[in-house]
């Protein structure tokens, strides 16, 4: 001992008979790489929790600001009229909708960006798999991407960058539903273990199930970059392309339906499925028709009754009101679930190819 | 290890075709520019030399879709187009900037001409302002539509189309955007008088100024004029409606109104049909805009489909049954309709002008919108 014990104070003892908290292994808690793992586990898949949840208020808060037309309410970026982003006054803020919404959207995104870098440092220290911290990074590249294509979008006032983000934000999104996945601690454990385990009892599907489970998330992916040419139109574009988009965008509508239908059919409980499995396929079914009921609502109130609805079913006096609350909220609302759909699909196809390998992942750094 | 890992070679492929779709037609959108109307000429007709020199001329008057410039002579406020031109904008204080391509453009397309992104998968189509006819206004037959006419378009927009009601834009933005729509109206005039002068006439290049200012961009400018100039004279004002606030008048004017409808001066039946279902003998009805795409002979009328943006689209009479009335369903709108009709389709004006009597006295337009809404409230009370 090179330096004397300090003498204890009243009532205390000595710091080094203190008594250390152990784990029942008889290693000391804090020491522990086990404990730690755990604790720091924890904490990322809370933390993936927190990042996915301020995601999709972004998502439909970059919504809200295509539907109203705000993409150029704030000229300038990362300032704001000049000002920090942090520092734009409040009465400023509150003031101009446009600006509201606009400048909102990039405080959003400011406080998710922090919060993924936050979970890739947590990701990166903690994580003892490779690839989840390597994953980690991607997803810290990618919300910095956003960041920068929304900004782009802005300086060189070009409508084809504001497409561009707008496709790649449920992208984002995706990669940050899997983080939450892969940092859970049902797909470390992975075991298969009966009823009572992770996954419940039962299977992911056949090979065919996995497949058309991967085929509607590209689908639906697809889905959303059909809906994004009929958002941003930019003055230039023939009129022709739209007309094309928009039977692109019925027509897979219809078979993404059939195809998640068909999905949910062959995942149920019933036929000895997993019920995680069947859960996710449900709610890809649930969420797949209010989806279609609100695309539907999206061109009623953007543009109206078609003619073949009004001749053929029921004309009714129908008036679109730019800028309305319903326009605005059912065609955003059309957007995020799209986002939410997308997510749904790759968790499931995410959970449908752990249970083809149901063994717990390794401990220890790879 | 959970997933199974992607070889490296597998990623980048994965990965570089990704970026290749979204990086495949990247690269700044073309500069947003004035499209000459060619609508319905053989492109070959017109040469290089005279599409250069008929650009430059408007250009010279007019301006850009960024910088637009008022002719003189012109009744339109500057700065109003200065707000409803351009790129998008906003500034701290909510002031905007282009209107026109924040709420129009999408429809209207960037020269007014009808066909923007969106156009074609639209019934009716967008409104193509370049020959200066509005269908719904308050002006007799010929006559340019009034300022209140465009306001209340965009205030109310056009029930049954995709043309929205723009309430909620503040009063000095819809000033700022019917000053637009009346800058590429007469923009268009002027366009069309210059391929007259310049193409069918063949005259000299560059086209004389004066000749053009005198009877291309005067000439346009005063007839916006002229219903302001002589009101009286051009302008409805519906008179007051005869009582029907007993039943046994309303009953009264419904019975006549019917008549009216029936008989053979007025011609509703011909196109609205005896029942008013717009099932009339008249089939085959296009409006102004779409007449020139039809041919006698379809392929004739497939012919000429190449030399427009938009393919051919019927126009349908109004079934009063359903009571979705275009111009408005209240009772002074189907006045309107029926005095001053619809400009540019085949709706005429069956009410009385300044020296002409007209198939319709205005006590007798009043029954016979009495006798119109009457079919679509009995159509409700069935249902």
């Amino acid at each position: 001992m090179i330096f004397p014990a300090k003498p204890a104070k009243a009532g205390r003892s000595p710091p080094n008979l203190r008594k250390a908290r152990v784990n029942p292994d008889g290693k000391n808690v804090k020491r522990d790489p086990s404990t730690r793992n755990a604790r720091c586990s924890a904490v990322a898949h809370a933390l993936a929790w927190v990042v996915a949840c301020a995601t999709f208020p972004l998502i439909w808060m970059g919504g809200f600001v295509t539907t109203y037309r705000a993409g150029m309410a704030v000229p300038d970026w990362p300032s704001t009229f000049g000002y920090n982003l942090f520092l734009y006054p409040l009465e400023s803020w509150l003031s101009v909708f446009d600006v509201f919404l606009e400048h909102s959207h990039r405080l959003i995104a400011a406080s998710v960006g922090m919060l993924t870098m936050a979970l890739g440092a947590v990701l990166w220290f903690c994580d003892h798999r490779r690839w989840i911290r390597w994953l980690g990074v991607i997803a810290v590249a990618g919300v910095s991407l956003q960041g920068v294509l929304g900004g782009l979008r802005v300086i060189a006032d070009e409508r084809f960058l504001a497409k561009i983000h707008g496709c790649t934000a449920p992208l984002v999104f995706a990669l940050i539903g899997s983080l939450v996945t892969f940092t859970s601690g049902a797909w470390k454990a992975g075991t298969n273990g009966g009823e009572n385990g992770p996954f419940g009892r039962g299977g992911s599907g056949s090979k065919g199930d996995r497949r058309l489970a991967l085929a509607v998330a590209a689908g639906l992916y697809f889905q959303i970059v059909a809906g994004a040419q009929l958002r941003h139109l930019t003055p230039q574009e023939h009129a022709s392309w739209f007309v094309l988009w928009v039977w692109i965008h019925v027509i897979a509508a219809g078979l993404l339906l059939l195809g998640i239908l068909w999905v949910a059919w062959r995942l149920c409980p019933a036929r000895g499925n997993a019920a995680m499995i069947a859960r996710r396929s449900r709610l890809l079914a649930g969420l797949m028709l209010p989806q279609l009921v609100l695309g539907a609502a999206t061109w009623l109130t953007n543009y109206g009754v078609p003619v073949w609805f009004a001749e053929c079913v029921w004309d009714v006096e129908y008036t679109v009101v730019a800028g309305g609350a319903w326009q605005a909220v059912l065609t955003t609302a059309h957007v995020a679930v799209a986002s939410l759909l997308l997510v749904t699909a790759v968790s499931l196809a995410l959970w449908q190819a752990r249970l083809e390998y149901p063994e717990p992942e390794a401990h220890g750094h790879e | 290890m959970g997933v199974a890992a992607m070889s490296p070679l597998s990623f980048a492929v994965r990965l570089a075709l990704v970026v290749s779709f979204f990086a495949a037609g990247c690269g700044r959108s073309p500069p947003i520019e004035f499209e000459l109307n060619l609508e319905g000429r053989d492109p070959e007709s017109v040469s290089a030399k005279q599409a250069a020199a008929i650009r430059q001329t408007l250009t010279q008057l007019f301006g850009t879709p960024n910088e637009p410039r008022v002719p003189d002579g012109v009744p339109l406020d500057p700065e109003r187009l200065a707000m409803a031109a351009g790129a998008v904008a906003g500034d701290a204080q909510g002031r905007q900037r282009g209107l026109y391509r924040r709420h129009c453009v999408t429809c209207h397309g960037i020269s007014g001409d009808g066909a923007g992104p969106a156009a074609a998968a639209l019934d009716p189509y967008p409104r193509d302002y370049r020959r200066g006819v509005f269908k719904y206004t308050s002006t007799r037959s010929g006559a340019k539509p009034i300022r209140k006419d465009l306001q209340r378009t965009l205030y109310r927009g056009v029930p049954g189309t995709a043309m929205p009601s723009f309430a909620h834009l503040a009063p000095e933005e819809t000033e700022a955007l019917i000053d637009y729509v009346m800058y590429l109206a007469i923009r268009g005039e002027t366009e069309l008088y210059l391929l007259q002068l310049v193409v069918d006439e063949q005259s000299y290049l560059p086209p004389d100024m004066d000749r053009v200012m005198e009877e291309g961009v005067a000439s346009a400018a005063e007839s916006w004029l002229l219903p302001q100039r002589r009101a009286a004279e051009l302008v409805v004002e519906p008179p007051p409606r005869p009582p029907v606030d007993r039943p046994e008048l309303l009953a009264a004017s419904v019975a006549k109104g019917r008549e009216l409808y029936l008989a053979k001066d007025s011609q509703c039946v011909k196109c609205h049909g005896p029942e008013g279902d717009g099932n009339g003998e008249e089939k085959e009805l296009y409006d102004d805009w779409n007449k020139p795409k039809k041919g006698v002979t379809p392929e004739q009328t497939e012919a000429l489909a190449r030399r427009f943006k938009l393919p051919l689209q019927r126009l349908r009479p109004r079934d009063f049954r359903k009571g979705v009335f275009q111009g408005g369903s209240g009772p002074v709108d189907l006045y309107m309709r029926i005095c001053v009709g619809i400009k540019g389709t085949p709706m005429p004006a069956a009410g009385p002008a300044p020296g002409v009597p007209g198939p319709l006295k205005p006590d007798e337009i009043w029954h016979v919108v009495d006798y119109v809404r009457s079919l679509a409230e009995g159509q409700r009370t069935a249902n």
